[in-house]
């Protein structure tokens, strides 16, 4: 917590004194603040508590420093939950099940960290810690740019939310067309769980994070689609198994692969935002069976079933009730035990749906209010629905 | 030969220091004739319990599902009395959730057995720890507790022998490696190591996880200070909440078989059992040693007080000899309940502010 204000700190008094050093830079700042109303429940007991909680979910710092013509670096810095600073959350999800979260160095973190380096006017080659082309919460990382509560609302039961990591990325742009290709940190199994199937391989736990076997990754995009005109295809093939710190625990390969389509499209008053993740995961009853009993920060305290396949699939229809304001419905599905191997249960729980609306305030360019209500449930026999509301206020001070 | 030359040379290097310590018998004692024992008597008792699983299976009379929860009871009473010691390999090795983790996913189990699947132990054990275990079983062979502990044997169907069988091989299995991991490999990613029993009874300046007396004794008796809260403020209050409105059996402990007052009743019995270093048969050295050679008195008041807890806890039942889960609901026993808890806090505080000085003062 400490180390990442004083960077933020020094990267403020760096960036006033920028005209010394000759370099311009550019400051933005978000955030969001948000009161969530929803349903909890405790193991066994179907009677939900309703649960009220207000958050700064999230302060973010960003600093684009134009080093010269050809080349600048990017650094972002994110403070979640205030910078409470806990080491280890402990959180009840809505089916009662709980789930116990260390985070490294508190809730600070570092998100963006690279060097781009323009290659030629239409190639850039990007070093450092950057976002993975991989779902709506990596491309959309700034809440003015979509209007619902979250940029992707299931991906984190799938995949890493806001995804980054470290490695060279190269983008090369044709038109409209940009191909994006690069290597970067694979994912962990060891910290591969039933509530996030792969999202939780993210290493974030220790101060380095092994690069053993390092993942590849590719996208083609038309447009934009982070901004509301575009589409893409993207791809990620990446081995786990060598990642893993206590790497003699698991003899077989586990590469994870996985294919993401989106569509952002603005149409005079509508836009249709939608996307399909799948993703499969090789040998994914032994990692169960490894994961069972991994000690100490690593356990994985009965989460440890992972299907061999899993789907992710949203839609969500705006349209704007006058320019400043829009009405949005949005439907969303994941399953990730969308198929099994081996010895794992495809259990009902994680077949779950979520459909809900919402509405879109942007106060000026640069603060908006949202209001959003979904409902959630899942296959398992019995099991209850669930609705949230959430009541957002979300900040962005500019672009670049 | 390699690996027996490995054990004998890191005990005799661990030994020349524990021996020269003043506290030296108390922790071989508590080491060898109390944890140790304790975790013999759970892997027995838990493999006991496997048998008698085996023989409701192959024949589900009422007689045999009756041993099988006396069975179950019995290998209750080794686990619930080493919860004073929640260190060494059930915690590195991650045994205990697969052991005891509670409350139990009923609405999950549901679902497995409803499903097609073949219950064999390989399965059970890639489930979620909240399907294995204890309390598992204890759901399995005394149904859902809440107007009963007792089951017929008319209401085991086929689905749930097959668990039965799957998940009480498990428990003894791992039961058996807990024991192994004691006695004779520590790790089992490290195959020279030898059992943490090793380590333990001989604290020195070479050793990897006791440097001293002082870090053992203190591992003691903060496992002791350790599972007086959970019983008080955990085992206890969670279920208790705030008022008889917001009581809740969902958290209760062995809320099947109606077996939690004799758990909790266990649980500061591990204490004691470290405290004085009695356990069945056998009769200290414990830590009350150590105290006696600084406070008689002091001595004396701990295990008066730790005798005591276990009453308060035995005394929540009262006449009608309700058990835990009926006496959260019931006005006269809550006063009973909260008279317990008031106690627990005081025995932990004792513990904390008058004990733990002393074992931190031993060289």
């Amino acid at each position: 917590m400490q180390t990442a204000l004083t960077v933020l700190v020094l990267a403020m008094v760096f960036s006033s004194s920028s005209h010394a050093a000759d370099f311009a830079v550019k400051q933005r700042y978000s955030g969001v603040f948000e009161v969530r109303d929803f349903d909890q429940f405790i193991t066994n007991d179907d009677t939900p508590m309703r649960r009220r909680t207000i958050d700064i979910k999230s302060v973010e710092a960003k600093l684009d420093i134009e080093i010269n013509p050809k080349s600048k670096f990017e650094l972002e810095l994110e403070v979640e939950h205030g910078g409470a600073g806990t080491a280890m959350e402990y959180e009840q999800d809505e089916f009662g099940e709980f789930e116990s979260e260390i985070e490294k160095g508190g809730e600070v973190e570092l998100e963006e960290a690279y060097y781009l380096r323009r290659l030629t006017e239409s190639t850039d080659l990007v070093i450092g810690l950057a976002p993975v082309y991989m779902g709506f919460s990596a491309i959309q990382r700034k809440p003015l740019m979509y209007s619902a509560a979250h940029a992707g609302h299931l991906e984190a039961r799938m995949i890493p939310e806001d995804w980054t990591e470290p490695g060279v990325q190269v983008r090369q742009r044709w038109g409209d067309i940009t191909v994006r290709a690069g290597i970067v940190a694979g994912l962990n199994s060891e910290f591969f769980r039933t509530y996030s199937w792969v999202g939780g391989g993210k290493q974030r736990q220790f101060e380095t994070m092994n690069f053993d076997e390092p993942a590849m990754i590719a996208s083609v995009e038309y447009g934009n689609v982070a901004h509301g005109h575009g589409m893409a295809l993207a791809y990620y093939n990446g081995g786990s198994q060598k990642q893993r710190y206590k790497r003699n625990r698991l003899a077989k390969q586990a590469d994870v692969q996985l294919f993401n389509a989106m569509m952002n499209w603005r149409l005079w008053r509508l836009a249709l935002k939608a996307e399909a993740i799948y993703g499969e995961l090789e040998n994914a009853d032994e990692v169960s069976k490894r994961n069972n009993n991994l000690p100490g920060m690593a356990g994985a305290g009965g989460f440890n079933n992972v299907g061999s396949r899993a789907m992710l699939q949203s839609v969500q229809l705006d349209y704007d009730v006058i320019d400043s304001t829009s009405l949005f419905l949005r439907w969303g599905y994941v399953n990730t035990f969308y198929g099994v191997t081996g010895n794992v249960f495809a259990d009902p729980r994680y077949d779950v749906r979520q459909n809900g609306w919402g509405i879109a305030h942007r106060w000026d360019d640069i603060c908006a209010v949202k209001l959003e209500w979904y409902r959630e449930w899942t296959k398992l026999a019995g099991m209850p629905d669930t609705t949230t509301y959430a009541l957002q206020f979300a900040f962005d001070t500019g672009s670049f | 030969m390699k690996l027996s030359s490995l054990v004998l040379a890191a005990t005799a290097v661990f030994s020349l220091h524990a021996n020269a310590g003043p506290n030296a018998s108390v922790i071989s004692h508590v080491a060898n004739n109390v944890i140790l024992k304790t975790y013999t008597d759970l892997a027995q008792a838990t493999s006991d319990l496997h048998s008698k699983t085996l023989e409701l299976a192959a024949q589900p009379t009422q007689e045999n599902l009756d041993g099988a929860q006396q069975a179950w009871r019995a290998a209750r009473v080794p686990w619930e009395s080493s919860e004073a010691f929640l260190f060494g390999p059930v915690s590195a090795l991650a045994i205990d959730p697969t052991l005891d983790t509670w409350p139990l996913n009923k609405r999950d189990l549901d679902a497995v057995l409803g499903s097609g699947r073949s219950l064999t132990v390989d399965f059970v054990r890639g489930l979620g720890v909240n399907l294995q275990g204890f309390h598992t079983v204890e759901y399995l062979l005394f149904g859902n507790g809440e107007t009963s502990n007792t089951k017929k044997v008319s209401e085991l169907n086929g689905r749930q022998l097959e668990y039965l069988m799957a998940t009480t091989a498990l428990l003894a299995e791992h039961a058996g490696a807990l024991a192994h991991a004691w006695t004779t490999n520590a790790d089992p990613d490290k195959p020279g190591m030898p059992g943490f029993i090793t380590f333990i009874s001989a604290p020195g300046p070479r050793n990897p996880y006791y440097n001293s007396e002082q870090s053992v004794l203190l591992e003691l008796g903060h496992g002791m200070i350790a599972i007086v809260d959970e019983v008080g403020n955990g085992k206890i209050a969670d279920p208790f909440g705030g008022d008889i409105g917001s009581a809740n059996a969902s958290l209760v402990e062995s809320p099947f078989s109606w077996n939690s007052l004799t758990d909790f009743t266990n649980n500061i019995r591990s204490a004691l059992n470290v405290y004085t270093g009695d356990y069945g048969t056998t009769s200290g050295p414990g830590l009350r040693e150590v105290v006696r050679r600084s406070n008689p008195a002091l001595a004396a008041q701990i295990e008066q007080r730790l005798h005591q807890a276990m009453q308060k806890i035995q005394d929540i039942g009262g006449p009608e000899k309700m058990d835990f889960r009926q006496a959260i609901f019931n006005p006269a026993a809550r006063v009973r309940i909260e008279a317990a808890m008031a106690d627990l806090a005081e025995l932990k505080t004792l513990l904390e502010r008058r004990m733990i000085p002393i074992l931190d003062n031993q060289d």
